[in-house]
């Protein structure tokens, strides 16, 4: 082993190498007529990881001010709708559904059952003013994203 | 325009709201949500003593009334020290909001119970609702039975049973106490539903008569007292009674952290005694204008005097970003009995958990007349009244005073600003302009 | 006085000492390890959680790239579950965008190179090839990024849960034969005559009870403990800790990674982790007690503010929580040299007069297996044993195969959100854990609504992941690491934790404000805005309501 300066040398002479010969070289002989945002999409959109719109931001920033005080779940109509086996209730929007973009997939068949219009009374008792119809929203819209980039048939 | 607006409409803001009703005033509330009223255990904390140390059970279970005093004697800024001159008074509060909710309370004795908590411990308070002051722990009678209620696993009746047991040791009590299992609620379904739904599913025909039974089934015989979950009836609060009246055992429910049915009891029972009492509730958010005027839905707010009750973080009468502030008029708020300015939080933040915490003492300052003042103790903005868990200098959580310094200050609160607006000259002066 | 002898002795109950432990016992050495608190309680469960492909090593050191995305990959082999990938936006910075530099010009032509000599080595570690972005496109993957950029270049990298990681070793280590002894702390050494070492003296702190135990070697892997245990054996270990900082959001902020430098040059980071996003990191020496770490005000600030200056809309985010965790970084090299990694070293204490005493210190997470490997070959040589390392090969528990969640939702009638993070974290045993809550249908409840961890998974946890206390159970099962940050659940898992060790309730409540304490100490750097409220409903349910602090005398 060294840190001498031999050993520096050959590290930078082959990044040297790449910068001059081979990364120029292979960029030549790319087919791949995707732009860089294509290949970024198609890198990881199949796996849940789509980008975070202003938009989704400011939803989001709404949802960040939840306590899980659990006031929602008491005037949440929706209760009444989708069994508890399939969906725990209102305040689960903000502290769990919406937390990670990944796992919005598993709330596909809760979202096709919600209506905002059963949130209305929920949301308007949440002392943070969580925007939890403005959230089933940002979820049916990722769900509509994520379905444009399906994941690949895993082995 | 009405004489009195009330801001935020929790325990203080109601009782503002209610008790210039009974001055005569016209009163509108004005509440942009719901708050720490909706999540509390439904039972009200006067006092309990400051020189009571932590584990003297007895001690905390005295005299409620001697305890403000205490606690306005040790701490200069809370509430009860500031309005020392009224703490008199604090009974005919508590008669008021017993008055004002008779289907929850019955008027309370002078010390303090002991009810149990679902982890097993036991709180001091002055009132609680009739479902749950027969769980206190000085009167309650042997032998004891902790019930389950099936599938719901977030009671668990084995540590409230030896809670029980260990917290009657320490007041001197020997008690016999048992944790049973009884099962009305037995579906796969009720594992995973929210106390809201339990409770509502008793309030359902026929729901009382299945737990009558599964509790008869359960109970041994001889039993004299069966503590519950608090789930005992969204909305009809008698349902511990008839309980009781049907299995011919005392039965009642322990106290709530969030979620809590008796809390949204309580904050109900509060909103039924507004409209009964004419008060306009107005659900909706109160705004500010740059000059000062008070808008409600695009149109200037009209009263001719206002009670700010719109509470501490929760409720978001404070908040603190670059530096604490009061939300709605921008009143200077104080901590540690200084002017908070931009005090870093470190200082206001113990390290340990147990410790006082005086960033949750930060409020607006009032004078004796519940009139918000600056440091030099003069008021700020004229016919402006402020109750309620805004106020400077107290904490819920280590003084033990919660929703009572909500009632007494709401209550003296709405008189004042009733009076005011009584001698006031006309519109347009004051808080809302 | 115990009577078995063990071959091999750990000190340490962190990545390394988990990833011997199980490398070990494998190898059917008989194994003790020890762990003075819960396995991952020092670095190894307060960094960034990567299993990264040391790209930084790519200027000087290739074969330590290579290797450590060969080994990233045999960790996405045995423990596929656990794994999640992040990618990260590397912004091409300039003063101004319309006249860069020549110099702003060489740094992004340089790390569009770099990037794509990387790319040589991603697919090792199934990572994928990097992307050069326009500054417009960077800005729709990224919106919040502030806009004087070339462009951006990307890479992607693993991230996981190291608490688990560290569980999850320990397990297999067990299922092996090991024995694993948490919360036992070594008081000392018996040494022979020649100084070697023959046992450990260990107290368990939960008892007070005091057992020697006899090995043939002894490691030490106490990480910024290390000093502290060598000096047992009078021995000195030197090293140079390194404080680093994290940030803990409530949710993602973003699905990307950004890389950005804060106002002293340093390269800093905001990054999704599971279910939050994570802004770190500091790197200052310390020489303080590290089991006494604390956040300051000052290094929250310098973390916001270097990541605002990149993403100015950060400072709308909430922050749950700053920990800090203490870097064993190499105070000099010692005498075992490696070529797998220049940041970790083995020391041979037999040139200290303490035969059969090693130390191992230094390394990152994401090297654990191989640096574990490396350490049970020279136990094995010493031992003369002659067994193959495996631990890339067989998968660690739930490892085996990702189960299909919304087929286990369905059967076992379990909200699909719930099985999701219940199968993150299981895997395959997520299986078992659903026939738990089948047999008995009060496990079905959710104790922890925020992580979704049902009241089956914890049980499962406490019946079989060494759990001793109840903050452990927040390690093995996110319990209290979400947005609430346990203001729901902590109560409702003390009650199941006491259910399950049968504790009275004074012990119960012990245990809830150690829970809650240890909580308390993350959010009070970050005590503002929202977070104030939380604690305001916390305080509520537990000491208002639960009057968990006047129900004892203060201490």
């Amino acid at each position: 082993m060294s840190s001498g300066f031999l050993h520096k040398l050959k590290g930078d002479l082959f990044l040297g190498y790449r910068a001059v010969i081979a990364h120029p070289w292979r960029k030549l002989r790319d087919e791949d007529l995707r732009t860089g945002e294509e290949r970024f999409l198609a890198n990881y959109g199949p796996e849940g990881l789509l980008p975070t719109t202003a938009a989704d931001r400011e939803v989001l920033n709404g949802a960040s001010r939840c306590i899980h005080c659990g006031l929602c779940d008491a005037y949440d109509r929706s209760l009444s709708v989708l069994p508890r086996t399939v969906h725990l209730g209102a305040s689960q929007l903000a502290v769990s559904y919406s937390r990670a973009a990944p796992d919005i997939r598993y709330t596909a068949e809760i979202l096709a059952r919600l209506e905002e219009s059963q949130l209305v009374r929920a949301e308007a008792v949440c002392p943070t003013r969580v925007p939890l119809r403005q959230l089933v929203v940002y979820l049916r819209r990722k769900l509509v994203e994520l379905q444009a980039h399906p994941p690949p048939k895993t082995p | 325009m009405s004489d009195v607006l009330v801001v935020g409409g929790g325990m203080a803001g109601a009782l503002a709201a209610l008790s210039a009703r009974r001055a005569g005033a016209s009163v509108r509330l004005v509440r942009r949500a719901l708050g720490a009223t909706a999540m509390s255990s439904g039972a009200v904390d006067v006092a309990a003593s400051p020189f009571a140390p932590g584990g003297d059970l007895a001690g905390q279970a005295g005299d409620y009334l001697e305890a403000a005093a205490a606690i306005a004697r040790v701490r200069p800024r809370h509430p009860y020290a500031v309005l020392k001159g009224q703490l008199s008074r604090l009974p005919e509060a508590l008669a008021f909001l017993v008055a004002a909710l008779p289907e929850l309370f019955d008027p309370p004795g002078r010390n303090n119970t002991l009810l149990l908590t679902p982890l097993g411990t036991v709180k001091p308070t002055a009132l609680a609702q009739r479902s749950q002051l027969g769980g206190d722990l000085s009167t309650l009678e042997g032998p004891v039975v902790v019930a389950h209620l099936g599938v719901n696993p977030r009671f668990d009746a084995t540590l409230v049973a030896r809670g029980l047991t260990a917290a009657a040791k320490a007041i001197g009590r020997e008690l016999e106490i048992r944790a049973v299992e009884a099962r009305p609620f037995r579906r796969v379904e009720d594992a995973l539903r929210t106390p809201y739904e339990l409770a509502q599913d008793l309030d359902a025909p026929g729901r009382l008569e299945a737990l009558v039974e599964e509790l008869g089934h359960a109970l041994p015989p001889g039993t004299r007292t069966v503590l519950l979950p608090p789930l005992l009836g969204r909305s009809t609060p008698r349902l511990a009674e008839r309980l009781s009246q049907a299995l011919n055992v005392r039965c009642f429910e322990v106290l709530s952290a969030s979620p809590s049915v008796p809390g949204v009891r309580l904050q109900e029972a509060l909103d039924a005694a507004l409209k009964a009492a004419q008060v306009e509730l107005l659900e909706m958010e109160l705004t500010r204008t740059e000059d000062g005027t008070l808008m409600l839905a695009g149109a200037p707010a009209q009263a001719k005097t206002v009670v700010l009750a719109t509470g501490k973080f929760i409720g978001g009468g404070i908040r603190r970003e670059a530096r604490f502030e009061e939300t709605l008029f921008g009143l200077p708020v104080f901590v540690s009995g200084r002017d908070a300015g931009d005090a870093a939080l470190g200082e206001l933040l113990s390290e340990r958990i147990t410790d006082d915490q005086a960033a949750f003492r930060a409020g607006v300052r009032i004078d004796a007349s519940l009139r918000p003042v600056g440091a030099d103790g003069r008021p700020l903005i004229p016919n402006l009244f402020a109750a309620g868990s805004v106020l400077e200098g107290y904490d819920p959580a280590s003084d033990k005073t919660g929703l009572g310094v909500a009632a007494f200050t709401g209550f003296l609160a709405g008189e004042a600003a009733a009076e005011a607006a009584g001698s006031s000259a006309g519109p347009g002066g004051g808080a809302s302009r | 006085m115990s009577d078995a002898q063990f071959d091999l002795i750990i000190v340490g109950g962190g990545v390394n000492g988990t990833g011997i432990a199980r490398d070990a016992a494998m190898r059917g050495l008989k194994t003790l390890m020890l762990e003075k608190r819960d396995v991952a309680s020092g670095a190894s469960g307060a960094n960034s959680g990567m299993i990264h492909g040391g790209v930084r090593y790519l200027r000087y050191d290739r074969s330590v790239t290579a290797l450590a995305c060969i080994d990233s990959g045999y960790i996405q082999r045995i423990v596929p579950h656990l794994l999640f990938r992040i990618p990260f936006i590397y912004p091409l910075m300039a003063e101004d965008v319309e006249h860069p530099t020549f110099r702003e010009r060489f740094l992004a032509y340089g790390t569009e190179v770099y990037f794509g000599a990387y790319d040589l080595y991603q697919p090792a570690k199934h990572g994928k090839r990097s992307v050069k972005l326009s500054p417009e496109e960077v800005l729709r993957l990224e919106p919040g990024l502030a806009h004087n950029m070339l462009g951006g270049m990307t890479l992607d990298e693993w991230g996981i849960d190291p608490h688990r990681l560290c569980a999850l070793n320990v397990q297999s280590a067990q299922a092996h034969g090991a024995t694993v002894l948490t919360y036992h702390q070594v008081m000392g050494f018996d040494r022979g005559p020649k100084g070697e070492l023959k046992g450990v003296r260990v107290r368990d702190s939960r008892t007070g009870q005091s057992t020697t135990y006899s090995g043939k070697l002894v490691v030490n892997v106490a990480g910024a403990w290390a000093p502290k245990v060598a000096k047992l054996a009078d021995v000195e270990v030197k090293m140079r800790p390194g404080k680093g900082v994290h940030l803990t959001l409530d949710r993602r902020f973003s699905n990307y990674g950004v890389i950005t430098h804060a106002v002293d040059g340093r390269q800093i980071f905001i990054m999704p982790h599971e279910q939050t996003s994570i802004i770190g990191t500091t790197d200052d020496d310390y020489f303080g007690d590290p089991d006494d770490l604390r956040v300051t005000q000052d290094e929250v600030d310098y973390l916001l503010d270097g990541i605002a200056q990149a993403i100015p809309s950060v400072r709308q985010a909430r922050v749950v929580r700053a920990w800090a965790g203490l870097r064993t970084t190499l105070y000099e090299y010692g005498k075992m040299e490696d070529d797998l990694s220049r940041e970790h070293a083995v020391y041979d204490h037999a040139d200290q007069r303490a035969p059969n005493f090693f130390t191992l210190i230094g390394g990152k997470l994401a090297s654990y297996r191989v640096q574990s490997e490396e350490f049970t070959d020279l136990a094995c040589q010493r031992l003369n044993r002659t067994a193959e390392c495996r631990t890339h090969l067989e998968p660690l528990a739930g490892g085996e195969r990702f189960p299909d969640v919304a087929a286990l939702s369905k059967h076992y009638q379990l909200p699909e959100p719930t099985v999701g993070r219940m199968a993150y974290r299981h895997g395959a045993n997520a299986e078992k854990i659903c026939e738990l809550a089948d047999q008995e249908p009060a496990l079905r409840a959710v104790l922890c609504p925020c992580e979704q961890t049902t009241y089956a998974e914890a049980v499962y946890a406490l019946r079989n992941e060494n759990v001793r206390k109840l903050t452990d159970l927040r390690r093995r099962c996110r319990l209290g690491m979400g947005p609430c940050q346990g203001t729901r659940c902590a109560g409702a898992a003390a009650a199941l934790f006491a259910q399950e060790r049968d504790l009275s309730s004074e012990q119960t409540h012990r245990e809830l404000l150690d829970f809650l304490g240890a909580r308390f100490e993350g959010h009070r750097p970050v005590m503002g805005g929202e977070q104030l409220a939380q604690e305001e409903l916390n305080r509520g349910n537990y000491f208002t309501v639960g009057n968990l602090d006047g129900s004892y005398p203060r201490e």
